[in-house]
């Protein structure tokens, strides 16, 4: 019919069909994830075989002739996608020439035409849609069912945990940041006011690498992969010098010669074992702890060289001594013990018990240094200087003098603290020791003591009592001692405060003396209660010979119709003397002095009452037995 | 009219042919890396490359069927000459592909059919499509259309839902106002709008009253020292008398006693 | 009496050596009231030691001028204002009032990340108020601030409220926006500019909930 070749529609037409078309032309890529799939293992394998081949692709496409082309076509696997590809472009080129051809307009020209009505055919279009969205669906489907496979597979055959989620453990309880390739975290105190050099920074890494070196041996033996506990997917790399346990040591220790004479071993308290297999937790926190106590121990051993105490601090290696009081040194060390030497490292030769008590001192107070460098008081009214003190910023107003201000600015260093802490530990000791001695070695008044349960670092007090088995309603002396750092205070029970130092014998002396006030004291009040009266006591008596502390005490009875009179003197050294007088005297002896008898009713001589052949079961008691045996004779 | 027309074929055919030229570039590029670059490829930008080609097509298949566009259906390609000659200008024009406009090559640019491999595939669809009922293929046709506005509903509603999530992601709300800020800095900084009204003589502030008072109220109880304003006169000269005697109240009252 | 002269001389020394801090880095912004409560969420994650709860703040400013009569007689301005401003807290109870000096603020170039303004402040008793009304200072204006303070290190953050003193009556008062002023400052001796790359970073991490910037008082002077 047309001789005439009338490009028109079918053209457009045809680019109008793109679409469909198009998607034709897109299956090649769709096909060809499969081939590529396919291939890429062969890619892997014959890799010079490929190289080979690339050299002669490469001349191939030097020269760029067909013939080569399919001289390679069975072998290049690219080739049916290049192929498509090449005729889609001889295609496209086709189109592009004739319109730019046409739009030239000297050989060719868009020439408008009556257009018969355009059949359209639904069905065919509708099968090739089904046909195109086929395609396409399969494809998602396909990569959908893969993606499905693989999170099923790696589910599976996850035995630890997941990097990510143990990352993510990590991330809420330690600081991490990323520094290029690398996950490096921070385990110092900085931001928790800590202001030591050293670093705390470790490294956060996969662990795939050495359950991949561990896994092959371990894999004919079935048991052992399932006793192994489960790993975790994720390594904390910790420097060197943080690695290992460490504590602090803390002792006091009684003069020179006790230095080298206990050898006890102190593995028990601390350093728990250090394999690589722990937990990143356990693994930092151990870290952590050794940053902590180097800190604390550098800051000691800073303070001890700048302090100026009576007798210098001694810093020698990992140890600090300072003395606390005469003869008694607080030596404080850092214990440090890595994995690698611990083997052959002795442990290490302590004198004395470590003080427990003494050690979370120390810990407690670099944290409250810590907590203070970052809780400063915020300044009212807001425009304040942030820093200073509440009672600094009132310095001004108030007119405060040098004096004020330099007391303001006075800190107590941790090392004078911990001094402190440890001279009234020492204090306390030896109170508590005076005291049970005298208890035990004085039987007759009873001294009992109670200390108090609540007290502080550098304050306690305890409460005697001194009082006679079965008198202790009649008569008790109670006394307050306060034991402070270096001295102790005694509220004694008229009200007097008596302030002693350190040495164990003035306290032991003054109780020495309150027991004898204790005795005179209740003589008299059981005299009261038995209707003798007391002529007079004196609790420094002058007379006798010289104590050697203190004075004795003394006190006159009388018997109720006063022909009696008892003398009871006490000596703190030596025992209670006991005498007895009667009046009027029995025997009268007229002399040239006393002439005349009236003078009988003077008082007789006193004779010595031997107490301890007397009945009785404590000195009281023995006063009562001869106070009665006085009265009923009268 | 007709020069509207011409016009608007002009154009639509500059643009059709930026397109192709496009999408020529892209294959060619895309034969290129395969050639060269088989060795490296990898997925992605392979798939890059054939997601530019689609993309392409879809421009190109925009443009034809723009409003704008002339029905091409109702052009003809018409040659107008041959020529043996070689013609640098149409050498040029199609990148030395046609050198010369002759009868050998010619009809070949003429061609209406459609790719064998394309006619084929048309053809056995529309022998399926013959193998069908009348009432059969319109059903089919029903619920097709039914089945994918369906899916295209879906499709769309989860669309929009990302664009608005990644929209609301993009623009964030204001919180705060630059005239707000500006307003407080200047009244902070320059008692923009805290002074209280004009006070010529600079004398009589009518808000020192309320301030001067104010220490007392805060420091502790307001103290029986506060004197009444009668007693206030002989001060007079010396500073307005609200200013002077609360003052002194304030001196009283100040928190930190002496 | 030679100790008047050698606290002179120690204070300048101290002038020398640059420990004073008598600079005052600043940016400015402000949040809308619905919006504070974001804020300080914020803030609070991101200051220091805030487990205690933000600490609140209620101040009561008044800002005096004095008028010094201008000796030379080629200066436009017959008269050169000199104001000083004096705070106190209404909500805690003995702080000292706060005396405070703030200088002509330097916006510098763009590099500049924030603004610097001179700052001297010191503590005094309440008889400031009498004192500088003696000296012939009169009130200029006053305002209440009340809000919340944050601190970063160095920087003080405070996001607070501003109220405008009600007439005659001291009990009323009436917020002046709705808006609460946000304030990042850091008082430092002068020459220590890298604080305030370190107040950029932080003022980015609030964007943008608060836009913290250098404000030009002269600019604002001109537009309202």
């Amino acid at each position: 019919m047309s001789v005439n070749i009338s490009v028109e529609a079918p053209i457009e037409n045809q680019i109008q069909e793109i679409t469909y078309d198009g998607t034709e032309i897109y299956q090649p890529p769709l096909t060809l994830s499969e081939s590529l799939a396919k291939y890429a293992q062969k890619i892997d394998f014959s890799k010079t075989e490929l190289e080979i081949k690339k050299e002669e692709l490469n001349e191939d496409s030097k020269s760029d002739t067909d013939s080569k082309e399919a001289f390679q076509s069975s072998l290049w696997p690219w080739d049916s996608v290049r192929n498509k590809l090449r005729n889609a472009l001889q295609e496209v080129c086709v189109l592009a020439d004739v319109l730019a051809i046409a739009k030239d307009k000297r050989y060719l020209v868009l020439d408008p035409v009556q257009q018969e009505t355009l059949e359209t055919k639904p069905m065919v279009q509708i099968y090739a849609r089904k046909k195109a969205l086929a395609g396409a669906a399969s494809v998602l489907l396909a990569g959908s069912e893969k993606m499905k496979n693989s999170q099923t597979e790696a589910a599976r055959s996850r035995t630890t945990l997941d990097f990510h989620i143990e990352l993510l453990r990590l991330r809420q309880n330690w600081r991490l940041k990323k520094v290029s390739n690398t996950i490096i975290g921070d385990l110092s105190y900085r931001t928790t006011g800590s202001k030591y050099l050293q670093t705390g920074t470790f490294e956060v890494t996969k662990a795939e690498d050495e359950e991949k070196t561990n896994s092959p041996p371990s894999s004919p033996l079935p048991g052992s992969t399932a006793s192994a506990k489960p790993t975790s997917a994720l390594r904390v790399s910790i420097p060197s010098e943080l690695q290992g346990v460490a504590y602090i040591e803390v002792l006091c220790q009684k003069d020179q010669e006790d230095l080298c004479t206990a050898n006890l071993t102190l593995l028990g308290s601390g350093a728990p074992p250090t394999n690589p297999d722990m937990h990143w937790q356990q693994k930092l926190e151990a870290a952590q702890n050794v940053l902590f106590c180097k800190e604390l121990f550098n800051q000691l051993a800073k303070e001890a060289v700048q302090l100026q105490a009576p007798v210098p601090h001694m810093v020698v290696g990992n140890q600090i001594m300072a003395t606390v009081l005469p003869g008694i040194q607080l030596i404080i060390a850092l214990r440090h013990s890595t994995s690698s030497d611990k083997k052959q490292q002795n442990p290490p030769p302590s004198k004395s018990d470590h003080d427990h008590v003494l050690e979370h001192s120390l810990h407690q107070l670099l944290r409250e240094v810590h907590h203070k460098n970052t809780h400063h008081p915020f300044p009212h009214p807001a425009t304040g200087p942030l820093g200073p003190s509440k009672k600094r910023m009132l310095a001004g107003p108030m007119a405060a003098d040098r004096y004020e201000l330099l007391e303001m600015t006075k800190t107590q260093t941790l090392l004078e603290q911990i001094v402190q802490q440890a001279q009234h530990f020492i204090m306390r000791m030896r109170t508590e020791y005076v005291l049970d001695t005298i208890a035990k070695e004085v039987k007759d008044p009873l001294i009992t003591s109670h200390w108090n349960t609540l007290n502080s670092p550098t304050q306690s007090c305890v409460k005697i009592h001194i009082s006679t088995h079965g008198y202790d309603a009649v008569c008790r002396t109670p006394l307050i001692i306060h034991v402070g750092e270096k001295s102790l205070k005694c509220i004694c029970r008229d009200g007097k405060v008596m302030n002693m130092s350190y040495e164990p014998q003035e306290l032991r002396d003054l109780i020495f003396c309150h027991i004898n006030q204790h005795q005179i004291l209740a003589v008299q009040a059981l005299a009261k209660t038995m209707g003798w009266q007391a002529l007079g006591n004196s609790n420094h008596l002058g007379t006798g010979t010289v104590e050697p502390l203190g004075n004795a005490s003394s006190c006159l009875l009388s018997s109720p119709t006063g022909d009696r009179i008892i003398a009871v003197r006490c000596e703190p050294s030596t025992d209670t003397q006991v005498s007895v007088a009667h009046s009027p005297r029995q025997d009268f002896f007229p002399s040239r002095l006393v002439t005349e008898r009236k003078w009988e009713h003077l008082g007789g001589q006193f004779r010595d009452v031997r107490l301890d052949k007397m009945e009785g079961r404590n000195f009281l008691h023995k006063m009562e037995l001869l106070m009665a045996s006085l009265t009923s004779s009268s | 009219m007709q020069q509207r027309e011409e016009k608007q074929l002009e154009s639509a055919l500059d643009s059709i042919i930026q397109r192709v030229n496009d999408l020529k570039q892209s294959i060619a590029s895309m034969i290129f890396k395969i050639e060269n670059e088989y060795e490296t490829i990898n997925w992605p930008s392979f798939l890059d490359n054939y997601a530019l080609i689609s993309g392409q097509l879809t421009t190109l298949t925009k443009v034809l069927s723009h409003d704008k566009c002339p029905v091409l259906r109702n052009l003809t390609v018409l040659p107008l000459m041959l020529s043996p000659e070689r013609d640098e200008q149409l050498a040029q024009l199609t990148e030395h592909r046609v050198t010369t406009f002759a009868h050998d090559l010619c009809p070949d640019y003429l061609r209406t059919k459609l790719e064998p491999v394309a006619e084929n595939k048309m053809l056995q669809l529309e022998t399926k499509a013959l193998g069908l009922q009348y009432d059969n293929a319109q059903k089919q046709i029903a619920t097709y259309q039914k089945v994918i506005s369906h899916v295209w509903d879906i499709v769309s509603k989860a669309r929009e839902e990302w664009e608005s999530e990644s929209s609301s992601r993009g623009n964030t709300q204001q919180n705060s106002s630059v005239a707000d800020t500006h307003l407080l800095v200047a009244a902070v900084g320059m008692g923009k709008g805290l002074k209280m009204g004009p006070n010529p003589n600079g004398q009589t502030n009518p808000t020192s009253g309320g301030m001067m008072v104010t220490p007392g109220r805060a420091g502790g109880p307001p103290g029986p020292g506060q004197m009444p304003p009668t007693t206030q006169a002989m001060s007079m000269n010396k500073a307005p008398a609200g200013i002077k005697t609360n003052i002194k109240s304030a001196a009283q009252m100040h928190p930190y006693g002496r | 009496m030679s100790l008047p002269g050698n606290a002179m001389d120690s204070l300048s020394a101290a002038l020398k050596c640059n420990i004073i801090p008598n600079q005052e880095y600043l940016l400015q912004g402000s949040v809308l009231d619905q919006y504070v409560e974001v804020l300080l969420h914020r803030l609070r994650g991101l200051c220091d030691n805030v487990d205690s709860g933000p600490e609140s703040f209620h101040d009561h400013e008044i800002c005096f001028s004095l008028r010094i009569p201008n000796t030379a007689a080629s200066t436009p301005m017959p008269m050169s204002i000199f104001s000083l401003r004096v705070r106190r807290a209404l909500d805690v109870s003995d702080t000292p009032y706060q005396l405070r000096y703030i200088g002509q603020q330097e916006l510098g170039d763009k590099n500049r990340p924030t603004v610097v303004r001179s700052s001297i402040d010191m503590a005094c008793s309440s008889t400031i108020l009498e004192f500088l009304t003696e000296l012939g200072c009169r009130i200029e204006f006053e305002y209440i601030a009340r809000g919340y303070m944050f601190r970063k290190g160095r920087m003080k953050i405070t996001v607070s409220k501003i109220f405008k003193m009600g007439g005659n009556k001291p009990e009323s008062v009436e917020p002046i926006s709705q808006s609460y002023l946000v304030e990042l400052s850091v008082l430092a001796p002068s020459g220590q500019d890298a604080i305030g790359e370190d107040m950029r970073i932080f003022a980015e991490q609030l964007r943008p909930l608060v836009q913290l910037e250098k404000i030009d008082y002269k600019r604002l002077g001109n537009i309202m």
